[in-house]
């Protein structure tokens, strides 16, 4: 299959010190799962919050996916990658978070949201400024399930086999889903422009 | 069909799907299915500008800035998970069931002991039969033993009836006579 993405051979990369650290703290070794938290909490935590957009929340959050990940440890089968177990612990999270809050956010439209032109400088930097917040808010008002492929694919870097594992569904409804949630996503967010379509 | 593409067809021929677009864009398709697409592409400029549409989402993706823990959740966790003391119970639910049962037989040590349902039940038990013995103590003096005064009381239904004679000394009270 074409599509892996360089990230997502990460775990393959640091397989040998991963491989001990996750034999160590299998056996208790709270000090090895340490190590463990140290490779992946940036991850976690950076899907997490795009997911919540909420910082303290994601924050929280991420300590008790890596606090279950400990409890469930035992359980954890080499089969599977850690780093999209672990994934897959905080997508749960997040889904059960979001369930709680029982609250659709839907972006403001302040804030200028105008188009800048393409002129250099800073000029060029504030559009681009412009463009990422457009983007955010795009985001904010897909749904969790769309919103949530779009980040583990073009921001984790999961490969298709990947996301069907940390979402449990087949590679074939990874592409149609994928397909969607772009779709949109394109139907809030001009990615040439940056301009919203509201 | 391509929502890009509502006709169905472009000069190139019939539009793909949307899904084989995204996945082209994520060069996620079999070599021979993306080279076809690509060609399709060249003579279609609707699904030219979908895939463009696509590609350059990605891009966006790839432009959105950092976020940064700026926390080592790494140490603030080991503390919180060697004061749980869950690798014991997880040393425990490794082992072989003949070490698991070797290790419920061996004698507790105090602190586990401590710790147990069974010393709470033996601490709740002593307290009730401690305190029950103090209100014994204090009742006490307060009933000073009186026998005859008990006697007295019951003889108000005794076998005898009043103004008889006793059958055998003591029946009837201290004195052993008629009421």
């Amino acid at each position: 299959m074409i599509g892996e993405r360089p990230s997502s051979g990460a775990d393959a990369g640091a397989d040998t010190g991963e491989a001990r650290e996750l034999a160590r703290a299998r056996a208790g070794d709270v000090a090895a799962f340490g190590a463990l938290v140290r490779r992946h909490q940036e991850r976690v935590f950076r899907f997490l919050h795009r997911m919540l957009d909420a910082r303290e929340e994601a924050m929280e959050l991420s300590q008790d996916v890596f606090v279950k990940a400990w409890q469930a440890l035992p359980g954890w089968r080499p089969e599977a990658a850690f780093s999209t177990w672990l994934l897959q612990i905080a997508r749960n999270a997040a889904l059960d978070q979001l369930r709680r809050r029982q609250v659709v956010r839907f972006a403001p439209l302040e804030e200028g949201l105008e188009v800048a032109d393409e002129a250099p400088g800073p000029e060029a930097r504030y559009a681009s400024r412009q463009r990422q917040a457009q983007l955010e808010r795009a985001l904010r008002r897909l749904a969790a399930e769309h919103r949530e492929i779009l980040l583990l694919r073009e921001v984790e870097g999961l490969a298709y086999g990947e996301l069907a594992s940390v979402l449990g569904i087949a590679e074939g409804t990874v592409k149609s889903r994928l397909a969607r949630a772009r779709s949109a996503l394109l139907e809030h967010f001009d990615p040439h422009t940056g301009a919203s379509h509201e | 069909m391509n929502s890009s593409c509502p006709t169905g067809s472009c000069p190139s021929g019939p539009c793909p799907a949307d899904e084989a677009l995204s996945a082209l864009a994520d060069a996620a398709l079999p070599s021979e299915a993306g080279t076809g697409l690509i060609a399709h592409c060249a003579g279609c400029p609707r699904c030219t500008r979908r895939l463009a549409e696509l590609r350059a989402l990605r891009d966006a993706f790839a432009a959105l800035p950092a976020i940064r823990l700026e926390v080592d959740l790494a140490a603030q966790l080991v503390d919180r998970l060697q004061a749980g003391a869950t690798p014991a119970a997880r040393k425990r639910r490794q082992s072989p069931w003949w070490v698991r049962w070797a290790d419920r037989l061996r004698p507790p040590t105090p602190w586990r002991f401590g710790l147990s349902p069974f010393a709470g039940s033996v601490a709740a038990v002593g307290l009730g039969l401690w305190l029950g013995g103090l209100l014994m103590e204090l009742e006490a003096p307060r009933s000073p033993p009186a026998a005859n005064t008990t006697l007295a009381a019951m003889s108000v239904f005794g076998a005898v009836p009043p103004g008889n004679l006793c059958p055998r000394a003591g029946a009837c009270g201290a004195s052993g006579s008629t009421r």
